[in-house]
């Protein structure tokens, strides 16, 4: 048995049900040390680029809503915006009113569970319980405003597709003030407990410049001292008239990611209330709604919950699209953060990919080949969080 | 990077180095630029806004009737809250542009998907791989060229 170590490579993923979809981190190690790591993607790569360009403008809708499971309101959104962009389709007040509100509710459902995962991922498993019940009541006031619980299906090209009744609006209200008292306490953990501070602060730290010439966007940006909001700084639905705070941190590592997220959902909770307030009254769909549309450029973008959504479309008029471009926040998220591992240590390899919001599956299981002896263990991804001393 | 200091707009920046920008729609902008020039407008405009600039994504089009390729960099200007839509063609017999990661290190895995999806490749960009999204039967396949019939169909 030699004591010399050498370089090792692990493959981390692509099967990885805690998170939601497959990707592979090749990292190389020396030791504890992570020297190197690539980032190995298209395990999911469904052509929906492809298939955009043979379905209609409404079917397009549709589709774009199932590129992701957590975000598919936020994905709709944005492709109803892109396409309105390119036809001048004219949205109802009210329907912009209630595209924020589902939005919103999006944004505190999706951050409730990457908070949760983080939690389990630091082997804090029961705040990711109570968080998950938690959460589970803001699923309950998608379901009672859209009809489902997590695949919404609720905005279409013009506006949206059901209206909201008084007692649902009561009954939001009734609900939101308990997540907010419930996050009160989850806050006081996330920012204050000695072993959540010491698995995150330090981790994977980026500072401004880094994380700008990176193009990293959403949370991860926002987390290093940038104050970029797309709700702000190129302002859809009714984000121009609903008031909010753009949140940021200025330590850049995992904790002002995750903290960011925290404070993020008390704005949203705010501005729920808000619009359930000022909802306008009126119609929720245009009397017409083209199913043509003339050829030219759209071009819409969107904060979904982990970063800045883009979709851009080409049109030579008629039916179908005749490019969509669709680019989601993780993909530049991951590849570009993939460089923050470098100098981490394994254990904190899964603290630092959860801390980027990835709406990708990789660590469950992880193959660990002991430098010294050459014997390969494989391990699941909650024992692989605790190897780290505390 | 303070939020207070006084940036000069898009129209004034472009006047300033000779190019005339579009304002499209409101918080939009639009020019053409020459696949040549680019990084060089990328450079100076991070330099210009202190790098509070990103690049959103590239979108390539596939103008199979003009016989070229239509790269569009949607850019995000932070301080002046705009998108600048960065628009160049390439031909579509020599599919070369240059790359932005020598001023951008950001722009790497958007060149990456482009040259995987439809085979643009971005000279200096030393991450281009094939396959980086497809599966390995489609390594040597373009699917979002216009005259993709399938795969492996020639």
């Amino acid at each position: 048995m030699s004591k010399e170590l050498k370089v090792i490579e692990i493959p981390v993923g692509p099967q990885h049900p805690a998170l939601h979809e497959p990707i592979q981190l090749k990292i190389w190690v020396y030791g504890e040390e992570v020297v190197d790591v690539k980032v190995v993607a298209g395990f999911n790569h469904r052509g929906v680029e492809w298939l955009a360009e043979r379905k209609t403008w409404f079917q397009n809708v549709f589709m774009c809503s199932r590129v992701c499971g957590i975000c598919n309101t936020v994905h709709g959104t944005t492709c109803s915006q892109c396409f309105e962009d390119l036809g001048n389709v004219e949205v109802p007040p009210r329907a912009k009113y209630l595209r924020v509100l589902v939005n919103e509710l999006e944004r505190i459902h999706s951050h409730m569970i990457i908070l949760a995962i983080m939690a389990e991922a630091i082997g804090f498993d029961s705040l990711f319980m109570l968080m998950m019940r938690d959460r589970e009541r803001v699923m309950y006031l998608k379901e009672l405003v859209t009809g489902n619980r997590v695949l919404a299906d609720y905005v279409t090209i013009g506006g949206v597709r059901r209206d909201v009744s008084k007692e649902t609006c009561d009954k939001i209200l009734k609900y939101i003030d308990f997540i907010e008292e419930r996050m009160k306490f989850y806050k006081k953990i996330w920012g204050e407990d000695p072993i959540v501070r010491k698995r995150l602060v330090d981790t994977g730290r980026a500072t401004a410049s880094q994380a700008l010439s990176h193009c990293f966007v959403g949370p991860m940006l926002r987390g290093s001292g940038v104050k970029s909001d797309v709700r702000r700084d190129y302002p859809y639905a009714a984000y121009d008239e609903v008031p909010f705070n753009v949140i940021t941190y200025r330590e850049g590592d995992s904790w002002a990611r995750m903290m960011v997220r925290v404070d993020e959902i008390f704005e949203s909770i705010n501005m729920v209330r808000y619009v359930i307030e000022h909802l306008p009254s009126g119609p929720i769909l245009p009397k017409v709604v083209p199913r043509k549309l003339p050829a030219g450029e759209g071009f819409s973008k969107s904060e979904a919950p982990r970063g800045e959504l883009v979709y851009h479309a080409i049109s030579k008029g008629g039916m179908k699209p005749y490019r969509l471009k669709i680019r989601t926040p993780s993909f530049t998220n991951i590849h570009n953060g993939a460089f923050l591992i470098k100098g981490a240590h394994v254990a904190d390899v899964p603290v630092i990919f959860t801390s980027f919001d990835p709406c990708i599956a990789c660590t469950e299981r992880v193959k660990i080949i002991d430098a010294k002896t050459g014997k390969v263990r494989i391990m699941p991804f909650n024992k692989l969080s605790k190897l780290k001393k505390l | 990077m303070s939020e207070e200091k006084e940036y000069p707009s898009l129209k004034e920046f472009f006047k300033n180095i000779g190019l005339e920008v579009r304002e499209v729609k409101p918080r939009r902008y639009q020019l053409f630029v020459d696949p040549d020039k680019l990084p060089d407008v990328v450079k100076k405009l991070i330099d210009a806004y202190d790098g509070q600039v990103y690049l959103s994504t590239i979108a390539a089009v596939d103008f199979i009737d003009e016989k070229v390729f239509e790269l569009n960099y949607d850019m995000s200007v932070i301080p002046l809250r705009c998108v600048l839509i960065l628009k160049t063609r390439v031909p579509r017999d020599k599919p070369k542009a240059p790359s932005l990661v020598s001023v951008l290190p950001g722009a790497r895995p958007h060149e990456a998907e482009v040259y995987d999806l439809l085979g643009i490749e971005f000279e200096g960009n030393p991450y281009l791989e094939k396959p980086f999204l497809l599966p390995k039967e489609l390594a040597n396949e373009y699917p979002l060229r216009k005259d993709w019939k399938g795969p492996g169909k020639p």
